[in-house]
């Protein structure tokens, strides 16, 4: 009820914001879309692998063309493109590979991303909130430098290569010192033929690529919580919760870190975005059948509808966010304007 | 105007000694007191050599440039020779062994760090320049032009950045040029968001507006006043941006997206390594941990040069 309150109080001040943010929101897709077309079409002829297909006849070729208005100026492809996909409808947004609709495709394989990476985040927060709380709260101790190293060293590394090694040696190697006849922790697809419902079969899948994927958010969150406690930490409000006689646990647990969570929320958010829409290495490493491998496939297949579906699909993923993070921040901040 | 920001006229200025008058003549002028007988470069250097990591990266990182740059004459084997011995363990002979093709690991490391070491530092300058340009000119004149470019980084920012390089990747049909071009067209944000910072500070202080009353142009002050002194930042920027474009670069060649086969770069030595890690693990290896430590010295190198030359600057992570 208190939070209904405050929420009636904010939308005077949250509409116009919105609405500004939405106008901005456009701007930005239509950025996207601007880039990914030319892009596209700088790759030549979309049509040239389906040329190759001898399955395929000239006629079908020249329909293709017609419908999809390759024999127009390009400044009218973009619209002839633009029109199918928002539509949903139209031989742009028909999938070259698949032979039906990409946005339905899209949309089936970005639950299974959904999966990983909300694993992936309740992973990274367990252990970079913790960890950044503490190289606080002994700040200059081995532990923090230590700490330190060890983000430092998550910054440094490619994800890709960390997922290789994840397979060498959690996969393979600890497979073979433990005798078994499969590994412990497998290294590709969701889960094992014929396993589909064994829940203990799928999370064996999950273990590499979560490690996988968290290691970059774990290494950059840890250091934001612990600069955001940092910043709290030599309050007065908390000098007077000790004066109070508020026993540690409390003042650190309570009122320290009520404060020093909310600028780490917002970066949460935006970074869950980016690994919704850029989960592309890990997935593609783990053979994980979710978006991120959808649009490397489509890549290499030339299927362009779908490669421009996924971009754009993933985009309004990160304009939301965008949208959603800065809300959530002025609604935890009251000091915040909107401005 | 504090010392930090006095000592900007001669930049990072390691190689570069200014006479006393010189320094004399600039503390004058920002009204900075520097102790005796230490001109920037002397008081950056002592803060820096007290990085012990730091100083071992730059020597890491001399080093790595002095092998890219001589590569051919350091490489033991012609790197794209192939031998029918098939992929050997590392020996006497070849020191990290030999890949399916029998070509000689080490030289390849050696020729692929000259295009990874290359593409990350050429990258990280043109992101630098574009980022310099844009928020100087953003930051000096601020008002509708400010606002449009600062929207434009906001934008740029939102843009799902490694789809839209691999498409880019694809689009370029790999070529080197390509890829650095694109690098640096969708990185330079960072330094724009730092550059028109410190503009907007400091076009507010005394010396511009001296400078102005003197009948200085505006692009005058903005190379002569205002740029010098917001140097440190952009140096700092660039030098772990180099980092980052190394991993990026290496991420996309990775994907088969980047550098293309027989040119071999770190990323694409690990596309072939993929397939065989479990019978041959040392293709893995190798060209991985390059990656690391030459990244992992970048980022320390510019961990020291942050310290060394502007200890009061908050450490900005993208």
């Amino acid at each position: 009820m208190r939070l209904l309150r405050i929420f009636i109080a904010n939308m005077r001040e949250l509409l116009p914001f919105i609405v500004r943010r939405m106008v901005y929101s456009i701007g930005v897709l239509a950025m996207v879309c601007v880039i990914v077309f030319s892009l596209v079409r700088a790759t030549g002829d979309p049509l040239a692998r389906l040329r190759m297909n001898p399955r395929i006849t000239p006629a079908d070729i020249a329909r293709l063309e017609a419908q999809m208005g390759l024999d127009q100026p390009k400044v009218v492809q973009f619209f002839y493109w633009l029109g199918d996909t928002v539509s949903g409808e139209g031989e742009w947004s028909r999938s070259f590979t698949h032979k039906a609709p990409v946005f339905p495709i899209i949309w089936d394989r970005f639950q299974n991303t959904l999966v990983l990476v909300t694993f992936s985040v309740a992973f990274a927060l367990a252990v970079a909130l913790p960890l950044g709380i503490y190289s606080a709260l002994r700040q200059y101790s081995k532990f923090d430098y230590a700490a330190t190293a060890l983000s430092f060293f998550g910054f440094s590394m490619p994800i890709f290569w960390f997922g290789l090694i994840l397979q060498l040696l959690l996969g393979y190697q600890l497979m073979q010192w433990l005798d078994l006849r499969e590994p412990l922790f497998y290294t590709a697809s969701m889960y094992s033929a014929g396993a589909e419902f064994d829940i203990l079969n799928r999370l064996r899948h999950l273990v590499l690529p979560v490690l996988t994927l968290s290691l970059a958010t774990i290494a950059g969150w840890s250091r934001y919580q612990r600069s955001a406690m940092l910043d709290v930490i030599n309050m007065d409000y908390l000098r007077t919760a000790r004066a109070k006689g508020l026993p540690e646990r409390v003042v650190i647990g309570k009122h320290a870190l009520k404060n020093a969570l909310i600028p780490v929320v917002t970066v949460v958010a935006l970074d869950m975005a980016a690994l919704l829409g850029g989960a592309v290495v890990t997935e593609t490493i783990f053979a994980w059948p979710g978006m991120g491998r959808l649009f490397f496939q489509a890549l290499e297949q030339r299927d362009f509808p779908m490669v421009m579906g996924v971009v754009i699909f993933t985009s309004v993923i990160l304009v939301v966010f965008n949208l959603l993070a800065d809300i959530v921040y002025g609604f935890l901040d009251p000091r915040i304007r909107y401005e | 105007m504090s010392a930090v920001s006095g000592h900007g006229g001669s930049g990072p200025g390691v190689g570069r000694r200014r006479s006393p008058d010189d320094v004399a003549a600039q503390s004058a002028e920002h009204g900075a007191a520097y102790t005796a007988g230490s001109t920037p470069g002397q008081m950056f250097w002592r803060r820096f050599r007290r990085h012990r990591l730091a100083m071992i990266s730059a020597v890491l990182l001399l080093l790595l440039y002095a092998m890219a740059l001589f590569a051919p004459l350091i490489a033991p084997y012609d790197y794209a020779k192939i031998e029918y011995t098939g992929a050997q363990p590392p020996s006497a002979d070849h020191w990290l062994g030999t890949d399916e093709l029998g070509r000689d690991q080490l030289s390849r490391i050696i020729m692929g760090g000259r295009v990874s070491l290359m593409v990350g530092l050429v990258v990280a300058a043109l992101a630098a320049g574009i980022g310099t340009l844009v928020g100087m000119i953003a930051g000096y004149y601020g008002s509708w032009v400010d606002n449009a470019l600062m929207r434009l980084v906001d934008m740029t920012l939102s843009l799902p950045l490694l789809p839209l390089l691999m498409v880019a990747g694809l689009a370029t049909g790999g070529s080197l040029w390509g890829i650095v071009v694109i690098l640096g067209a969708l990185t330079w944000m960072g330094v724009a968001r730092l550059v028109r910072g410190s503009f907007l500070s400091l076009r507010e202080k005394e010396f511009v507006e001296a400078a102005r009353a003197m009948g200085a142009s505006d692009w005058r002050i903005i190379t002569r006043h205002l740029l010098p002194n917001a140097v440190a930042p952009i140096v700092v920027n660039t030098t772990l941006a180099v980092g980052t474009a190394i991993i990026v670069e290496s991420v996309l060649s990775f994907l088969g997206f980047g550098i293309q086969p027989p040119t071999p770069s770190w990323g694409n030595m690990l596309t072939d390594a993929k397939s065989t890690m479990v019978l041959y693990p040392w293709l893995t290896w190798a060209p991985g941990l390059s990656i690391v430590i030459t990244v992992l010295a970048v980022n320390f190198f510019g961990d020291g040069l942050r310290d060394a030359l502007d200890p009061t600057q908050v450490r900005i992570e993208e």
